[in-house]
């Protein structure tokens, strides 16, 4: 489904040069949970953010469904994206001026999908996080736990192929944490793939194999679902 | 269509959620657009006169313009002949009709008699040429035969109440009856000319007045469809030549040729009648006509001020970007494309707009009657129509919420989604953002400024010109109109009233200050004729001097009971200059008004010093002043009363007069009064441009605010940093209003120039000015300063003061 061959990210501003990846390569297939794992400043999120096709790579071959990605325009990334990648976010990003509802409603809106299927979806995925008695609240309206479900209820609802989770449980309580972990099992259970970066030991212990990254570069790939 | 749900609701809950970025930018809108509303609404009324006649494209006035002597002079006045010389000549003329004011006549019908200032006389096709709709009568025929008069539906209505007056009897100054044949709809106000009771020429007892040199009606024709206009003024030379050339030989002996060969000339021009109102100001229009200047200044202004309240916007909706940074993100995230976030952002200020307009539509439905009171307009929303209404409203609404949208939805739609989510924009956006903010707060002041230094100076301009020394005392000083009525007891009624202590002096005169006086040509004895002058000229009687409380600078005025002073004249210093008079003792003035022989040579007696009969706008031109002779035809009665008294004398006055039995009403005004009325258009233009100034300055200072206050709050985190290593509140204070205010005060470097160049060349439309005011610039450059200060400390003493604990804990 992925395959990152050498991939390199070079931030420049006027007097420094940070290399955030230098020569990535590996894969993952369909189905698959995969942590990505390391210290602050690894490259984590940069990687994250050019396997979810919010940026391109400096330099590299990325390919995403069979198909080479790394050079395309935001056009074509953002067609990618909304049919086949979810988000979820360590802060949410819920969009303050909607309801959970609307959140959630809108991937389908941009994906054009039709007023009623869309609402037959919405409240379907609603009911599956359990949150669908909030739907008319407003985000800042609900506990962290609540925003974090509605957050995987809006990376779901178009039914991508992956989902890419950027520390889920980093502003959670364990208690929520282990919910939202649970969540997002269930659905690789049901043959979503998904990529996430953390940095809970714990939250890593779900994924079936785990990413170690250290100065941008790979160094450690383990299968943790046989140690389980 | 969903999309658009959702782009309305989160516009709609965003607008909800930050009430005070709402509000001032909704406030800021709605002065906005209220103003660029009202001034749409001036200037289109300003542009609709005369253009309700179906014909009026085919149109046209004859001006008199001719250049006699040393005097260039246009007016409206034309020889009565010239009207029908005009048809017989000219094949493409396919009507004309000649309109004369007749000001002061009195008119009575049973007991009722009022004095009428808007009397006209109209040739019969006048109301074929003009659309002014008649409720009764026929407008072919109306004006038909002498002694006919048609009345306006309010005049009807004074003389003769509910009842038709068709068929019944008006009668003019006790003398000449007219008939009435027809009543016309009151005259809309967007028309130059508003007569209330036309009488048809032929009554006229001078109506076949033959005198090419006699100045009287107003001439207007009606163009053949598809003729050029310019070409039939290119063939009226042609015509003066045929018609006016032998009057010339006949009156001083020189051939129209000779005469034009001295330099000078005499002819006449054609205004098309659309263009009169706003283009024609020359000597003779109906009214204060507005000025097509006006009509530009104020548009540029009604830009400006909405200019303003846009820039407001961006500036506030750049500022708080960082708060809609994570929704951009997010929809990118989701699969929002750049096209659809712009559609959203042009969308929310389409809406912000749509909410300012109501407001505005408030304010404009509050302030209209205050409005039209000041700008002598009778401006309403019925006026223009529904639908050209809501053309303006809806086009204004659409280019402002635009303009307003178009650079934020560009700004923020470009935002990445990558740093967006990160949160890695800065609260108040990238360097570059805060330099376009401070470079629209600059252009915001520098117009503000500008305007500020030219109200100023427009008031002090109209202040010197009040308090000038015009050259006599028009305070205290009563007019009775119409004092020829009196007829015969003219003398008796003077002595009478004399008697009363509240009375200090009164003179007869033909004119006085402020009406426009008529003017014939002067030479002085023993010249060539081709040193002919124009020069005004009056009667008045042997009082006028200390009445007016004129002075003399040479010779002796008019003494009482010496009738030869009647062969005399008295000129003021500007004749003695044009004259170019070096020994006035031996010197005769000629008042040309035929041959030599025909016309009467007079002793130049006195030299009265300058007095400003005419506006400031003008010089003052060279006057003759004869002497009215006893119980000589005099329009007008100047009365000096005293300080304190003045119910009391014209109470005396008002007694008197009836006691004359003139069957006349008694009608009078204050002489500074109708003086005010010459500078009634820079009075209004002063109002209106006040109004407009202080908007400008006001919507700039809200968006100052704003914008102060999302920039203080996303420097909250630096501010608490600095106080914890040291920084004191002042400091603070210091650092943030500096960096505000630095920009208004590079505002009055442009500000300066631009407004230096704009009051000059408004000034020197004024014969007399005053000179350039420095201290202006300053006192308006610290205004701006200091009410951009007081704007910003608000905000930054509020800043300065945070517990930086707090400050810290924010971010």
């Amino acid at each position: 489904m992925i395959k990152a061959e050498k991939l390199t990210k070079v931030f420049r501003t006027d007097e420094v040069e940070t290399t955030a990846l230098n020569e990535v390569s590996f894969e993952i297939h369909k189905g698959e949970f995969v942590a990505i794992m390391g210290p602050s400043g690894c490259g984590k999120s940069t990687l994250l953010n050019i396997l979810g096709l919010l940026d391109n790579p400096s330099g590299g071959k990325y390919s995403f469904l069979d198909k080479e990605v790394g050079k395309s325009s935001e056009r074509q990334r953002a067609n990618l994206r909304k049919e086949n990648i979810g988000f979820v976010f360590q802060n949410f990003n819920l969009i303050d001026e909607l309801t959970v509802f609307e959140n959630v409603e809108l991937p389908l809106i941009y994906l054009g999908m039709p007023s009623k299927d869309r609402r037959k979806r919405v409240n379907e995925v609603l009911e599956q996080m359990q949150i669908a008695h909030r739907s008319k609240h407003f985000p800042l309206q609900l506990s962290g736990g609540q925003q974090q479900r509605v957050a995987v209820a809006r990376a779901v609802v178009a039914k991508p192929a992956l989902i890419l989770a950027d520390e889920p449980t980093g502003n959670l309580d364990s208690a929520h944490g282990e919910e939202v972990m649970n969540l997002l099992n269930d659905l690789n259970v049901n043959g979503t793939t998904i990529i996430m970066v953390t940095h809970s030991q714990r939250d890593a212990t779900y994924a079936q194999r785990v990413i170690r990254l250290f100065d941008g570069q790979i160094i450690n790939e383990n299968i943790t679902k046989n140690i389980l | 269509m969903m999309m658009f749900k959702y782009n309305f609701l989160t516009a709609y809950r965003n607008l909800i959620r930050k009430p005070g970025f709402t509000m001032i930018n909704i406030t800021g809108l709605a002065i906005g657009l209220a103003a660029c509303l009202l001034i749409l609404f001036y200037i289109s009324d300003e542009l609709s006169y005369d253009k309700f006649h179906s014909k009026s494209e085919r149109i046209y006035r004859l001006n008199n313009k001719s250049l006699i002597g040393n005097s260039e002079f246009e007016g409206t006045y034309t020889p009565s002949p010239l009207a029908e010389t005009m048809l017989k000549e000219f094949p493409e003329i396919e009507m004309v009709t000649r309109l004369w004011n007749r000001s002061q006549r009195s008119f009575r019908v049973g007991e009722s008699t009022f004095i009428e200032d808007k009397f006209f006389f109209a040739d019969s096709s006048f109301f074929e040429i003009f659309d002014f709709e008649l409720i009764e009568g026929d407008p072919k025929t109306v004006l038909k035969h002498a002694g006919t008069i048609v009345l306006s539906e309010s005049a009807a209505k004074k003389y003769f109440g509910d009842s038709s007056p068709i068929g019944k009897t008006i009668t003019e100054d006790n003398e000449n009856n007219y008939t009435v044949t027809g009543v016309m709809r009151d005259v809309p106000h967007n028309s130059h000319v508003k007569p209330e009771l036309i009488a048809s020429f032929v009554s006229d007892p001078f109506h076949n007045n033959n005198n090419w040199f006699a100045q009287s009606p107003q001439t207007y024709f009606l163009l053949k469809e598809g003729a050029d206009p310019q070409l039939l003024e290119d063939k009226i030379p042609a015509l003066v030549e045929k018609y006016i050339g032998p009057e010339l030989v006949r009156l001083i002996g020189i051939t129209l040729e000779e005469f034009q060969q001295a330099g000078q000339s005499y002819g006449y021009k054609i205004r098309s009648l659309e263009s009169i109102h706003l283009h024609s100001n020359i000597e003779g229009e109906y009214e204060a006509n507005g000025s097509i200047q006006h009509v530009y200044i104020f548009s540029i202004i009604a830009i400006f001020i909405l200019l303003i309240a846009c820039i407001n916007f961006m500036n506030l909706t750049t500022a708080r970007s960082a708060s809609r940074a994570k929704e951009v993100g997010i929809k990118k995230v989701l699969g929002g494309t750049r096209p659809q976030l712009i559609r959203q952002f042009i969308g929310e200020s389409l809406l912000l707009t749509v909410i300012a307009m109501v407001f505005a539509l408030i304010i404009i439905e509050i302030s209209l009657p205050a409005f039209n009171r000041l700008a002598e307009k009778n401006l309403s929303f019925s006026d223009f129509g529904m639908a050209q209404s809501l053309l303006f409203i809806v086009v204004i609404v659409a280019v402002t919420g635009f303009i307003a949208g178009s650079y934020p939805a560009f700004f923020l739609s470009a935002f990445s989604p990558v740093k967006t989510i990160k949160k890695q924009l800065t609260k108040s956006g990238s360097g570059k953002n805060i330099k376009l903010r401070s470079i629209l707060v600059l252009f915001q002041f520098t117009i503000s400024i500008t305007l500020l230094i030219t109200t100023i100076i427009i008031f002090m301009q109209m202040e010197y010109i009040q308090q000038k020394k015009i050259g006599f005392d028009s305070e205290q000083l009563l007019v009775i109109k119409r004092a020829n009525g009196l007829g015969t007891s003219m003398k008796s009624f003077k002595d009478k009233i004399l008697q009363n202590p509240a009375i200090l002096n009164a003179a007869y005169a033909i004119d006085l200050p402020g009406d426009s006086y008529s003017s014939n040509a002067h030479r002085i004895k023993g010249r060539p004729v081709e040193e002919l002058h124009v020069m005004e000229l009056t009667y008045v009687d042997p009082d006028y001097l200390k009445t007016m409380g004129m002075e003399m600078s040479w010779g002796r005025f008019y003494s009482d009971g010496n009738a030869t002073d009647t062969a005399k004249v008295i000129i003021n210093e500007q004749a003695v200059r044009s004259l170019g008079l070096t020994d006035l003792e031996s010197e005769k003035l000629i008042l040309q008004t035929g041959t030599d022989e025909e016309s009467s040579i007079h002793d130049i007696v006195g030299v009265v010093k300058d007095f400003h009969f005419n506006s400031f706008h003008q010089k003052v031109q060279p006057i003759a002043i004869y002497m009215l002779p006893e119980g000589g035809w005099a329009n007008r009665m100047a009365v000096r009363v005293q300080a304190g008294k003045t119910r009391e004398a014209i109470s005396f006055l008002e007694e008197s007069w009836n006691e004359m039995q003139t069957g006349h009403p008694f009608v009078y005004t204050f002489l500074d009064q109708t003086l005010a009325k010459l500078y009634q258009n820079d009075h209004k233009t002063r109002v209106i441009y006040t109004i407009f100034s202080i908007l400008a300055l006001f919507v700039a200072s809200l968006g100052l605010f704003g914008l102060t206050a999302y920039t203080t709050e996303s420097r909250t985190k630096e501010i608490g940093i600095r106080k914890v290593l040291g920084a004191n509140d002042s400091t603070i204070v210091f650092m943030l209003s500096r960096d505000f205010t630095k920009w208004v005060l590079y505002a009055n470097i442009v500000a300066w120039p631009l407004s230096f160049y704009l009051v000059n060349h408004w000034l020197n439309n004024f014969a007399y000015r005053i000179d350039m005011p420095w201290h202006v610039f300053i006192i308006a450059g610290v205004f701006a300063l200091v009410l951009a200060l007081v704007t910003v400390l608000y905000q930054t003493i509020k800043a300065s003061r945070t517990n930086p604990a707090f400050s810290l804990k924010y971010e």
